[in-house]
């Protein structure tokens, strides 16, 4: 018999490592303390056994992604395209939580709408209006206005410039 | 902190920072120094509730009292019970003056008790004055036959207390009392003022401790019913001091947990900043508590000020951080309860079965046994404690040498 | 009692209170509309004018903030997915669904018609509450509170739709994540690594941003198109569609409306609450509902809308009744009030009952206009579903850093959002329901501390108290309920089929 080895199961498996942590840390605790995450780790093990015996198992019905009650993810988003893509944005996102701990938000914020617009090839009005506005947007409403305390950037902190 | 503005002209960018440096290094003195500059209020809570309302009060009313007219603005920086906002500015924060915060009035006693993330050292902060002293209460309501100081002492009925949690205010006073003999059970997980409140006039619970301001509603409209009260005298509360009604180390105790009471909300700038920077601070510090607006407006919301100085706050830090090591486990057994195990023989026994001794890491200690709360076994059978004999070996579980033991298991 | 309503009345009427109603009104609605920034942000900002103002004045300026922030934030949980703040997360399960289908317009329109239609019920109810106000926050303690959270909690059934297994494991990782930090109860720090930014655990914010909104990016991203690649079509025609939809499912508005009051009386639940508690409930008993709830169902957003306006007269009568405030943001009003000399507490009923009922008239009026207001811009605000992916993603990605920012001022929350949001796509892709986690870790620390106390307080007897009882009796009902129709349907199939 041939396990069938989804990459879906890498949540799952993952989601048991985690709960298998929690139970050992909490079974340390004092009762009062154990009693919620020790009980809610043992339950969870259990389903998440079953869960990936039924992911595994060949015989059993396929596993659907459906959940009827979120948005489910589409034919389009697990193609190869859009694996990929999804894997672009992803890259932009820790870039830019990259940027942000480097140069701090105001000057990030608008650097990365600058860049996004550069590589998806918009049009110069809007090239530079976006970036422009948003950081002219978040430099007053936030900063100016509400006084914000987003941390200036190690880099820019390094360079002695703020 | 310099703000950005457009992003696309990198050089341009770097140029007016530039220029913002060149700027600063050219105010020399003090008198001159603010002129055009901007002071961060930092504040160690969320907005709303005491702590940002006399943060916001003084960013109204100092700025006019700093030649030069400065800007003040607000920051907020709540978490950790206050713990992030000290960090902030004993560390990131501009050491040029520029920055002052409100920080929580715990400072000394977290740093003492070396709770954990706490990465400041208050030595290294430069006070600038407290705005208000505060006082803590201990009350009881009404639909129960305790009245007095006297009375709870001596109820023979268990007084519930609700509490938030270990560490907080309202657990800690009660603790206190139970430690120095009341009989009294605390209830955690009723968590504000209002809640507790709300317990005692459900009927959950008989009473709670909780500062005096938040308290002083509640008195009035729910007949709450002080007993007596911790930190700065208040005119209205014709109820006794906690010190002068408890034990020798109660009174220890009772004295750490009031001294942060008398910085009861401490205002804090940066270390490094210039001597004479920082006497005008302090100046306009005391001054705007002085001033004429401030003290109609802080009448009008009700809220007490008193202006301590710079250097009594200091004092009050340097008595915290040197309190001795067994005040400071005695405060802290009432945050966690850690036990140790430990097997040995019994070596001697005191006042009728009440004490037992045994060796535990080299030293002769002694454990309390409660007749109602340790629980003794010989050979597995439930017995009481006049039944351990000198020599029986015993596993004991307790809080530490000269605390209670929870259990005594013989053979 | 109707002179006090009626100068409760003219006394917000005077031209100034109005003024400062609409300043208040306008103010709100722009903040709150942003993630992250909430109506407590507002309220700090607006206190410092109060010291010059009269007791009217004061309460128009400061409550209209309150009274209307459930409705403007509901603006970016349907265009962006993005939650505007504690109230409006379940509002995007069928909120954003609609935008997608180029029903934008139509959505918002009902959400601000409902939150109207709510916020007024919750002020009428306040209103019938007032003689009975103090008996009927004292009859619920612990004990309840506790039972009325495991019925929340038996509502992650309902929220995982086909997947049950999946839903509950995914709600009990909700729960797991609400206890990191301090334990309320022993003071132990569990699962922190001596971290100080996990000490005061997850918050609400970036977990939803990080969870809800990313993903959605991503599928922007991935699909190439704006929020909605179908036809707007008549933006009007839209709206109009949307208002009508809240007077068609009126008994719905009312029922949610009513679960809502319910929990603002209780203190401690919070608004969090509310939307899924309605949520949960509308998708029970609504014919038709379990297939539809998630695929853009206007009744979605109508019932998650009317809650958590509701929720605000209900909040206020704990506030009234023993001046002990029904939420943090009350506390904060009340903080304000006082400066003007209004103590909350027995005067309010008695002396200062006229000012009492402005707050009523306020609670109305205000929501009034603020829908008024939202629905002015309605078609405006739906042209946004059309704009382009690569206009949108980079600036919701800003706003979503802002928004998490912004909650507590921590930057490792950022960080928290964007690794929620990586964990939200691959639960998307594995099929693995996501409401049931937010559920776990709102109602986490809250059942576990009403548990905790509740024994401290009658011992594990606590759970046969006649409240308890009759709240488990709905819990049952509630989850019986469905399993029941199901079955009925089912048997009704059969027979047409034979």
């Amino acid at each position: 018999m041939s396990l069938r080895f989804q990459p879906r199961s890498l949540l799952t498996v993952a989601f048991i490592l985690l709960f298998s942590y929690i139970v050992v840390e909490s079974s340390e605790m004092p009762i009062q303390a154990k009693m919620y995450p020790y009980t809610i780790g043992i339950i969870a093990l259990l389903l998440l056994a079953y869960q990936l015996v039924r992911e595994i198992l060949p015989a059993a019905k396929t596993e659907t992604d459906k959940t009827g009650v979120d948005i489910d993810f589409t034919a389009e988003e697990s193609s190869k395209q859009g694996k990929r893509r999804a894997l672009e944005l992803f890259a932009w996102m820790y870039g830019f939580a990259l940027l942000l701990w480097l140069i701090g938000f105001y000057t990030a914020a608008p650097l990365m709408v600058l860049a996004y617009m550069l590589r998806h090839k918009e049009t110069l009005v809007v090239t530079i209006a976006l970036p422009l506005g948003t950081g002219i947007a978040t430099w007053y409403i936030f900063g100016h206005l509400l006084h914000l305390p987003f941390p200036p950037g190690v880099l820019l902190e390094w360079a002695g410039l703020v | 902190m310099k703000k950005f503005t457009g992003p696309l002209a990198l050089g341009s960018l770097l140029a007016g920072v530039a220029a913002w440096g060149i700027a600063d290094t050219q105010a020399v003195n003090a008198q001159g120094f603010y002129k055009g500059k901007t002071i961060k209020m930092v504040v160690r809570s969320a907005p709303g509730g005491g702590y940002d309302f006399y943060g916001r009060l003084l960013a109204r009313h100092m700025a006019k009292y700093i030649p030069g007219n400065p800007n003040m603005i607000v920051i907020n920086m709540p978490g950790a019970g206050g713990i992030v906002a000290a960090n902030y500015m004993a560390s990131r924060a501009k050491k040029n003056g520029t920055e002052i915060a409100i920080l929580t009035r715990e400072l000394a006693l977290a740093q003492r008790t070396k709770e954990i993330g706490v990465r400041y050292d208050l030595e290294k902060l430069s006070a600038l004055g407290s705005a208000a002293s505060s006082t803590f209460l201990v009350v009881l309501g009404k639909n129960q036959p305790i009245r007095t100081y006297q009375q709870l002492k001596d109820s023979k009925k268990t007084v519930l207390f609700g509490a938030t949690g270990p560490g907080s205010g309202s657990y800690q006073y009660p603790s206190l009392l139970k430690k120095d003999g009341f009989n009294v059970k605390i209830i955690t997980g009723i968590i504000g003022g209002s809640a507790r409140f709300l317990a005692i006039e459900r009927g959950d619970t008989h009473g709670t401790a909780n500062s005096y301001e938040s308290t002083r509603k509640a008195i009035k409209e729910l007949g709450l019913i002080p007993i007596f009260y911790n930190g700065a005298p208040h005119k209205a509360l014709p109820v006794p001091h906690m010190s002068t009604l408890l034990s020798k180390e109660g009174k220890q105790l009772a004295a750490l947990l009031g001294a942060p009471l008398a910085a009861g909300r401490p205002f804090y700038t940066t270390s490094g900043v210039p001597a004479d920077r920082l006497k005008l601070l302090r100046d306009a510090f005391k001054a705007a508590l002085h001033d004429k607006e401030l003290l109609k407006e802080a009448k009008r919301a009700k809220r007490n000020v008193a202006w301590t100085a710079a250097g009594v706050m200091e004092k009050v830090n340097q008595e915290i951080l040197g309190a001795s090591d067994a005040v400071i486990s005695a405060y802290k057994s009432g945050a966690k309860k850690v036990y140790v195990k430990h097997t040995a023989p019994v070596t001697k026994i005191k006042k009728k079965g009440k004490r037992i001794y045994f060796t535990y890491k080299g030293k002769e200690i002694k454990v309390k046994v409660s007749g109602k709360r340790t629980k003794v076994q010989v050979n597995g059978k439930k017995v009481k404690r006049k039944a351990i004999k000198i020599g029986m070996t015993c596993k004991f579980k307790f809080a530490g040498p000269g605390g209670e033991a929870k259990y005594i298991k013989c053979k | 009692m109707i002179d006090a309503a009626i100068a409760g009345l003219i006394g917000i009427l005077q031209w100034k209170a109005l003024l400062l109603m609409m300043v208040g009104i306008v103010i709100s609605s722009t903040l709150v509309a942003m993630p992250g920034i909430g109506s407590k942000t507002a309220i700090a900002l607006l206190l410092p004018i109060a010291f010059t103002l009269n007791q009217f004045e004061a309460i128009c300026l400061i409550m209209s903030v309150w009274a209307v922030s459930n409705t403007a934030n509901s603006i970016t949980s349907i265009l962006f997915s993005v939650p505007g703040g504690g109230g409006s997360q379940a509002t995007i399960m069928d909120g954003y669904p609609m935008a997608k289908k180029g029903e934008a317009a139509r959505a918002l329109a009902a959400s601000f018609t409902s939150s109207a239609i709510g916020g007024i019920i919750g002020a009428i109810v306040l209103l019938v509450a007032i003689p009975i106000l103090r008996p009927l926050v004292l009859l619920l303690g612990p004990p309840e509170f506790f039972m009325l959270v495991m019925v929340g909690i038996a509502m992650v059934g309902a929220l995982s739709g086909k997947a049950p297994v999946k839903g509950i494991i995914a709600g009990g990782l909700g729960l797991i994540i609400s206890m990191v930090g301090v334990h309320i109860i022993t003071g132990l720090h569990r699962f922190t690594f001596d971290q100080i930014f996990l000490i005061d655990g997850f918050k609400l914010i970036p977990v939803t941003i990080g969870l809800f909104a990313i993903p959605e990016l991503i599928y922007m991203g991935v699909k190439g198109t704006g929020i909605s690649d179908l036809p707007l079509g008549d933006l009007s025609k839209g709206r109009k569609q949307g208002i009508q939809d809240a007077f068609t499912h009126r008994w719905l508005i009312l029922r949610s409306s009513l679960i809502g009051v319910w929990v603002g009386i209780i203190p401690g639940l919070g608004s969090a609450v509310a939307d899924w508690f309605a949520y949960g409930s509308a998708k029970q008993t609504c014919p038709g509902a379990r297939e539809t709830f998630g695929k853009g169902d206007v009744r979605g957003v109508i019932a998650v809308d009317a809650a958590t306006n509701a929720k605000e007269g209900g909040s206020l009568i704990p506030t009234l009744a023993f001046g002990i405030p029904g939420s943090s943001t009350l506390a904060l009003i009340f903080g304000g009030l006082i400066i003007v000399g209004i103590t909350p507490g027995r005067d309010m009923l008695t002396k200062d009952l006229h000012l009492t009922f402005s707050m009523i008239w306020l609670l109305i009026i205000g929501t009034i206009i603020t829908s008024i207001l939202c629905l002015t811009f309605t078609r405006q605000l739906a042209m946004a579903t059309k704009l382009r992916p690569t206009l949108m993603i980079p600036v919701i990605l800003a706003m979503a850093v802002i928004g998490s920012f912004a909650a507590s001022s921590r930057f490792e929350d950022v960080l928290i959002m964007f690794a929620f949001g990586t964990i939200g796509y691959f639960m998307r892709a594995g099929g693995w329901p996501r409401p049931p986690l937010l559920l776990g870790l709102v109602l986490g620390p809250i059942a576990e501390r009403h548990m905790w106390t509740s024994v401290q307080l009658h011992g594990v007897d606590f759970l046969w108290r006649p409240g308890v009882l009759i709240i488990f009796a709905l819990l049952v009902v509630c989850v019986a309920y469905p399993m029941f129709q199901d079955r009925n349907s089912k048997l009704r199939a059969q027979e047409t089929e034979s």
